[in-house]
């Protein structure tokens, strides 16, 4: 299975360097945007949710495969 | 999730202890070993076997004949969800006991699995039953099983009423203490063979948090990452951060 990278930019710039063994790049995509759900999730916890921070899914070769921003990986309603 | 196997495959280096083994050493922190009693249980894991990484030793229900004993590398307990996803529920390290409840209860209510290549030795029920008859051992094993429940009771606060950093603050936290205890660790340092995902899989986070929470205690120069082997920089300020007290692993020496 091809490997994945998952870098988050947020405040800093947090370099995956290990990645995640996924089937193809739709489940990567899938991994991505429940990853940003989980860090959302973990702002509103602390009261403050940036929705333009993003993940960027890079492949082995580094190659950019999908970019997840904050406020793509949800619905706000209201 | 497509994959037979619930890991992915990908072999670590596995942990080794030496001397008496890891189960003696586990157990002689707290209780007071007879030699006889050391005799028996070497010759209790003369069947220690070796397995690749991220293959099951036993499965959910499964009626094994044997009790599995963790005596290198590193194993799991999970159970998988009907969605594909899974829960870790204890991480076991040499020394540890996978399933010493099936002396008891017939059958497994959940899976384990090596996460590194290991070495598990299996000890026949009639083994076992004939040790559990000498009151020494018979202590030192409850004495396992009782420490056993505690850590899931610590986990369950950890998952249930910790954020994200604390929480992962509080396992590494753990981690080196049972890896001290078993004289797996130099100086803060020890092989940490879990990849994110098992990580998140323990502590019910994704991957992606986990990095990000890991990136973070290393940009605050908790700890430091390299080559699968973890330094715990600032061990007083990680257990302050995670709230850590080492309590329930119990390594204080029992009287007799």
């Amino acid at each position: 299975m091809p490997r994945f990278y998952f870098h988050v930019h947020d405040d800093d710039t947090c370099c995956d360097s290990e990645g995640m063994e996924l089937n193809d790049s739709d489940a990567a995509r899938q991994a991505a945007i429940a990853g940003a759900r989980a860090l959302i999730c973990d702002g509103v916890t602390r009261g403050t949710v940036h929705l333009d921070h993003r993940i960027e899914v890079e492949d082995e070769s580094g190659a950019p495969v999908t970019r997840i921003v904050f406020r793509d990986a949800i619905r706000i309603v209201g | 999730m497509s994959s037979p196997l619930p890991f992915p495959a990908e072999a670590h280096p596995a942990g080794r202890c030496d001397s008496d083994g890891p189960l003696i050493s586990k157990l002689s922190t707290i209780i007071d070993l007879a030699d006889e009693d050391k005799a028996e249980l070497k010759h209790m894991c003369s069947d220690a076997r070796d397995m690749p990484a991220r293959r099951n030793i036993i499965r959910e229900g499964d009626r094994p004949d044997h009790v599995h004993l963790v005596v290198e590398g590193w194993a799991a307990r999970y159970k998988l969800l009907p969605d594909g996803g899974r829960q870790i529920t204890a991480f076991l390290l040499p020394g540890d006991f996978c399933d010493l409840h099936i002396t008891i209860l017939d059958e497994m209510d959940h899976s384990i699995a090596t996460l590194t290549k290991a070495r598990v030795a299996y000890i026949p029920r009639a083994t076992m039953n004939a040790l559990t008859d000498r009151a020494r051992i018979a202590k030192a094993f409850w004495w396992a099983t009782l420490v056993d429940e505690a850590i899931l009771r610590a986990w369950i606060v950890n998952i249930g009423r910790r954020d994200a950093t604390k929480a992962v603050g509080h396992l590494l936290c753990e981690l080196y203490v049972r890896m001290k205890n078993i004289g797996l660790t130099t100086d803060h340092e020890f092989e940490l063979p879990l990849t994110q995902e098992e990580l998140g899989d323990a502590l019910g986070l994704t991957a992606v948090h986990i990095n990000r929470v890991l990136q973070r205690l290393r940009a605050d120069k908790l700890i430091a990452l390299k080559n699968g082997a973890l330094q715990i920089l600032d061990y007083p300020g990680l257990e302050t951060l995670a709230g850590f007290n080492p309590n329930y692993l119990h390594l204080n020496r029992q009287g007799d």
